[in-house]
């Protein structure tokens, strides 16, 4: 597959292929800081359409200063967040909290079977972390990104991005506390 | 307390970097129950947390995207901004069509005018003497 440069080269020139192998080979990533990030597994759909959009019809103000890969999970975080704000998702505050992070009865039914019971109560804790938390820890534990890309991702300083993560864990630990053989 | 506080800023480096200060984390944790707890429930989530497995995104979300796309490519479409993007122009581009449309009607397929176009413009027919009638 080519590199990732090459084929933002082409998307610039209107590339459409070129374009759907950049997709192909960022969805999943984009998709599960969606999801994480969002605290829901429908919106996150919505959100990664709309972070691939943006990114098609922003490509001419990525200069590559940085890696696609950031550029394209700072659109994806901001996107999550900025959804979040909106209040898109008052209409499902009503929603079982399952329905919404887990995909229990949705289209795709294997994913449910595949989650063990430890990934539920985790992405239940994560649920109920405030927003610029969720986003930290997705991108530092779930993604894997050092702390110098978390902090440029979501446009905060390293020590803000320390702190958002001590708490995120504090947090998480009251409600995974029945977890200790994790 | 000072050190509580200054080991506590410390923990998440701990946990993931080993700093270069760690002997002086792992002294004080040694002494310090609470910061050793404090240390033990984030080590219990971070843990929790890198178990989680990614998923897949769905596939049907390339063709949403690819569907957005190309209905803003056809939106941004010479024709689509003529007709729809200002109402002057989509006034202007209507009224051309309706007065193309009326005269082809007035014309007639064989280049022969129909029969009503032959009553207005004889200067016989009921019509023009009406016309002429009133002038």
């Amino acid at each position: 597959m080519p590199a990732n440069d090459d084929l933002v080269e082409r998307c610039r020139s209107g590339d459409r292929r070129a374009f759907e192998e950049l997709f192909i080979k960022h969805r999943d990533m984009v998709f599960n800081v969606a999801w994480s990030t969002s605290g829901d597994r429908e919106q996150a759909e919505d959100i990664t359409q709309e972070t691939f959009v943006k990114a098609y019809l922003g490509f001419s103000g990525f200069r590559g200063g940085s890696k696609f890969s950031t550029w394209l999970y700072r659109i994806a975080v901001n996107q999550a967040l900025r959804t979040k704000s909106t209040g898109m998702r008052r209409a499902r505050a009503e929603q079982p909290l399952d329905d919404r992070v887990l995909p229990f009865d949705g289209p795709e039914p294997e994913e449910a079977l595949r989650l063990s019971e430890t990934e539920r109560s985790v992405r239940r804790a994560i649920c109920e972390l405030p927003p610029a938390q969720r986003a930290a820890i997705t991108l530092r534990y779930l993604e894997g990104l050092d702390l110098a890309e978390v902090a440029q991702i979501v446009g905060s300083p390293i020590g803000t991005v320390k702190s958002r993560i001590h708490h995120a864990l504090k947090r998480m630990s009251v409600a995974l506390g029945d977890l200790k053989d994790v | 307390m000072f050190e509580c506080r200054r080991t506590r800023r410390r923990l998440i480096d701990y946990l993931d970097d080993s700093p270069p200060d760690a002997r002086r984390v792992e002294r004080h944790i040694e002494s310090c129950p609470a910061c050793r707890d404090e240390l033990e429930s984030l080590r219990l989530s971070r843990k929790a947390l890198l178990s989680v497995r990614r998923s897949a995104a769905p596939e049907r979300i390339w063709a949403r995207v690819d569907s957005r796309l190309r209905a803003m490519e056809a939106e941004s479409s010479p024709v689509w901004r003529l007709l729809s993007g200002r109402p002057t122009y989509a006034f202007a581009a209507g009224l051309v069509l309706f007065l193309v449309g009326a005269c082809s009607l007035l014309i007639g397929p064989a280049g022969q005018a129909p029969p009503v176009v032959l009553m207005l413009i004889s200067p016989l027919s009921p019509v023009g003497i009406s016309v002429q009638g009133c002038m």
